[in-house]
């Protein structure tokens, strides 16, 4: 564990970050980074429904990966796809992609550190969900020491239009 | 890091990669028309005799649609549809598999970058070169 004030690089060497790889089917090049846990990644891996369960011809699984690549990728974050959780002042926000939820952090314009993940329904289905997922993220920025680099602000002030 | 890649078989990373392109191209083609006042997805669904949600719902991506659903929202906003299927071996094809080289090469040893695109870059060249024998 890291004991210090820490950098995103430093939670990078350690371990316990990693930035986002594009999959093979995607040809755009990246324009803003996306940090994941190796936790996420592997419950993304391992979570049965997420590879059986399909909304418009792709499961969760590809869906995840797809709005990931789209964050990574896109001239311009939509509004719908990410949004602040409360209190705001805690500076968690959560992603939307089709069928799941990704919580985490920006720490810094057009970024994003995801650390963990929820399906929908499951959110639906235990309202205090949501909450322990914002806690969970706040936990793991206080144990890689990278509190100092939550952001707070609203959607224009982390992903202001480049155009 | 466990890879996200790992799950994907070849054949499916095809209708993936189509899904994707059809999805963003949509979505980029209503962001445009909407910032310039021409669209909402009332307006498109008005034109289309539709629901909201099912424009909603086709705009996100949350449903597979079929070539006519396509044709239909290419036609409320008021865009054209332009389909290449080209050689998996092809030059679009190339540019994409370098630029993965690349990432791959990038995240496995700094430095191997280069040797990694110039092998890929005589590949290139070799099957070009096989082309131009063979014809």
């Amino acid at each position: 564990m890291l004991t210090y004030m820490a950098t995103l690089s430093e939670a990078v060497r350690a371990g316990r970050l990693g930035l986002f790889h594009l999959p093979e089917w995607e040809r755009r090049r990246p324009v803003r980074p996306l940090y994941v846990t190796s936790e996420l990644l592997a419950w993304a891996d391992n979570t049965q429904r997420l590879h059986e369960v399909i909304i418009g011809g792709r499961t969760l699984f590809e869906r995840m990966a797809q709005f990931l690549c789209d964050f990574r990728c896109s001239s311009d974050v939509h509004y719908g796809d990410i949004r602040r959780m409360l209190p705001t002042k805690a500076g968690v926000w959560r992603m939307y992609p089709p069928g799941l939820r990704i919580y985490g952090w920006c720490p810094g314009r057009h970024a994003f550190v995801a650390v963990p993940a929820a399906v929908e329904a499951d959110t639906k289905r235990d309202r205090l969900l949501n909450d322990r997922k914002r806690d969970e993220v706040l936990r793991f920025a206080w144990s890689v020491r990278l509190t100092h680099t939550i952001l707070t602000g609203d959607y224009l002030a982390l992903f202001p239009h480049q155009g | 890091m466990p890879s996200f890649r790992t799950k994907v078989s070849a054949r499916r990373v095809v209708y993936l990669a189509l899904s994707a392109q059809v999805e963003r191209q949509l979505r980029e083609a209503y962001a445009r028309k909407f910032e310039t006042g021409q669209a909402t997805q009332s307006s498109i669904a008005d034109k289309l005799g539709i629901d909201r949600s099912a424009v909603h719902r086709r705009l996100t991506g949350r449903m597979n649609m079929t070539l006519e659903t396509l044709a239909d929202m290419v036609w409320a906003l008021d865009q054209a549809i332009e389909v290449r299927i080209g050689d998996a071996t092809g030059p679009a094809a190339q540019a994409g598999a370098e630029r993965h080289l690349a990432a791959h090469a990038a995240r496995a040893k700094p430095g191997v970058t280069r040797d990694i695109l110039a092998r890929a870059g005589k590949r290139q060249r070799t099957r070009a070169g096989d082309r131009l024998d063979v014809g």
